[in-house]
C-alpha cells in the first residue's frame, strides 16, 4: 500500500482553462508544492511563472503543447516544445495530430512523437496525449505502437476538453505497453473523480493521474488509510 | 455592416467565413468545407491551424475565397512568440486571413501590455493578410471586452471577433458593446462561435452590425434567406 507521500506522486495537477488568471496559476503552484504532486501543468504562456514558483521543489513544471487541439503543424509543435524547455518546463505533454492519425498520415504522427522525445531526452518527461474519445481501438493500437517504439515516457488518454476516457481505452492502450518502459497516464477525468476510481485505476496499471482535484484526493486517501488502521486495531 | 436589403443569396456569401474546426477533422472534411465555401461565395474558409492550409489553398485556387487559418486555437494560451511564428507559417503557406485567440488569462490578469505586445507581433507577422482577433467574450466582463477592443484597435487589427466556438458563444449584448467601443475606428466586427448555429441568430447579428459571420453552418444559413425575408426578420430586396 502506498504511503500518502507516494500516493501524492501519482498525481499531475493541471490548470488549463484559457481564462485562468495569474493569481490562480500562482495559487495552484502553492497547492502543488504543498501536496507535493508529481507535476503541475499549465499552458505555455504561464511556464515562466510556474517554473519560478516551483523552483527548488520536487514538483515538475509541466507544459501542455498544442493544447487542446493538437492540430498545429510539426514545425510549430517542436518549436513550442523547445520554447517550453528553455522556459523551464520539465514535463511536456503534446496532443497528437488526431486528423493525421485518422487520415493514416503515420509518418507525420511518428515525426511529432520522435521530435518530442528527442527534445525532451535528459531534460524533461515526454508524454503524448491521445484524445481517446475520437479514436477507434485500431487507431489507439497504432498510436501506442509508435509511442512505444519512439520511447515516450507516458501515453495519456485525454485533454479534458472533449469526451471522457473509459476503462476500455486504458485496456487497449495497456496491451501495447507490455515489455516497454512507456507508462500509462489517465487524464481528462471529471472534477468529481473519486478516490475509489483512483485506486481502481492504479490497480489497472495507471501510474499517473492528471487532475486538478489531486489535493482533495490525497486528503481522502489519508483519511482512508486512517480508517483502515483504526479498523485493523479493532480486529 | 451588410445591407441585407441589397443582397441576393450569392452576394450574401461574402458576409460569411466558413470553417471546419473540430480537432478530429480529416482531409476529406476540409475539402468538403472548401467546396461549400466556393459554392456559397464565402469570404474565407478556415481550418483550425496552418496544418490544413496546403489542402485549403489547393481547393480554393482560382477563386476569390480566402484561404484562412486559426492560430493558437482555441485557447490562445500560447506565447506571443509562438503565435507570431504560427502566423508567419500560415501566411507563408498561403493564408490571406489569420485569426488569433487573444491571451484571455493575461487580459484578465491586467497584463494589458503583454496583450498589446502579442497583438503587435501578430499584426507584423501577418504582413498583408487580414487580421482578426478572437476575444472569447463569454469569459470577459463588460470592462474586459472594452479593454480588449481598444487593444485590438490600437494594434491596427482588421477585425474584432467574438468567440472561438469552444465555449459559450457570443450574446447580442457582447456584440453591441464591441460595436460601441469600436465606433469611429476602422476595426470591423466578426461574430462567430455560436455553438448550435441557426439562421435567425446569424441574421440578427448581421442586422445589429456584424460585418462577418464565422460559422460551420453557412449552407443552412444562406439557404434560409428567403424564409427569413418571409417572416420579416430580413428586409425585402430593394
Amino acid at each position: 500500500m502506498l504511503t500518502p507521500e507516494l500516493f501524492a506522486k501519482v498525481f499531475d495537477m493541471a490548470v488549463l482553462a484559457p481564462d485562468t488568471r495569474e493569481a490562480a496559476i500562482r495559487a495552484a503552484c502553492a497547492q502543488a508544492k504543498d501536496v507535493d504532486v508529481a507535476a503541475l501543468y499549465t499552458n505555455p504562456c504561464w511556464t515562466p511563472v510556474v517554473a519560478d514558483e516551483l523552483a527548488g521543489s520536487g514538483v515538475r513544471t509541466g507544459v501542455a503543447l498544442g493544447f487542446p487541439y493538437g492540430t498545429t503543424t510539426l514545425r510549430t509543435k517542436l518549436a513550442e516544445a523547445e520554447e517550453a524547455l528553455a522556459a523551464g518546463g520539465t514535463a511536456l505533454d503534446m496532443v497528437i495530430n488526431i486528423g493525421a492519425l485518422k487520415d493514416g498520415n503515420l509518418a507525420l504522427v511518428r515525426d511529432e512523437v520522435r521530435g518530442l522525445v528527442e527534445l525532451c531526452r535528459g531534460r524533461a518527461l515526454a508524454k503524448v496525449i491521445y484524445e481517446v474519445c475520437f479514436l477507434s481501438d485500431d487507431e489507439i493500437r497504432t498510436l501506442t505502437g509508435i509511442c512505444v517504439e519512439e520511447g515516450v515516457d507516458w501515453i495519456k488518454t485525454s485533454t479534458g476538453s472533449q469526451g471522457l476516457p473509459d476503462a476500455h481505452h486504458l485496456e487497449v492502450m495497456k496491451e501495447g505497453l507490455v515489455g516497454s518502459t512507456t507508462q500509462l497516464k489517465l487524464s481528462g477525468v471529471p472534477r468529481q473523480f473519486t478516490l475509489a476510481a483512483c485506486l481502481w485505476m492504479l490497480d489497472m496499471g495507471v501510474t499517473l493521474i492528471g487532475t486538478r482535484s489531486a489535493p482533495r484526493l490525497v486528503d481522502e486517501y489519508r483519511e482512508h488509510l486512517a480508517r483502515l488502521t483504526t479498523s485493523t486495531v479493532h480486529d | 455592416m451588410v445591407d441585407l436589403a441589397a443582397v441576393d443569396a450569392w452576394e450574401l456569401g461574402k458576409a460569411f467565413d466558413h470553417s471546419v474546426l473540430p480537432k478530429d477533422t480529416t482531409e476529406e472534411k476540409i475539402r468538403q468545407g472548401c467546396r461549400e465555401a466556393k459554392a456559397y461565395n464565402c469570404a474565407a474558409f478556415y481550418s483550425s491551424s496552418p496544418y490544413w492550409t496546403p489542402v485549403v489553398c489547393e481547393e480554393l485556387a482560382g477563386t476569390d475565397v480566402r484561404p484562412a487559418a486559426a492560430v493558437a486555437f482555441p485557447f490562445g494560451s500560447a506565447t506571443a512568440a509562438m503565435k507570431a511564428r504560427e502566423t508567419d507559417e500560415a501566411v507563408a503557406l498561403g493564408c490571406t486571413a489569420v485569426d488569433v485567440v487573444m491571451n484571455i488569462g493575461a487580459l484578465k490578469s491586467g497584463r494589458t501590455s503583454d496583450v498589446a505586445a502579442e497583438l503587435r507581433d501578430f499584426k507584423d507577422a501577418a504582413g498583408g493578410a487580414l487580421t482578426k482577433v478572437i476575444l472569447e467574450t463569454a469569459f470577459l466582463s463588460p470592462d474586459e471586452i472594452a479593454t480588449g477592443c481598444k487593444l485590438i484597435a490600437d494594434a491596427g487589427i482588421d477585425y474584432a471577433k467574438t468567440s472561438s466556438g469552444q465555449f459559450e458563444g457570443p450574446s447580442m449584448e457582447h456584440l453591441l458593446l464591441m460595436k460601441a467601443t469600436l465606433e469611429g475606428t476602422p476595426v470591423k466586427l466578426k461574430v462567430a462561435g455560436v455553438k448550435f448555429p441557426r439562421p435567425q441568430n446569424a441574421y440578427a447579428f448581421l442586422l445589429a452590425g456584424a460585418d462577418l459571420i464565422g460559422t460551420r453552418a453557412v449552407p443552412e444559413i444562406i439557404d434560409a434567406l428567403q424564409s427569413m425575408r418571409a417572416i420579416g426578420l430580413v428586409p425585402a430586396r430593394r
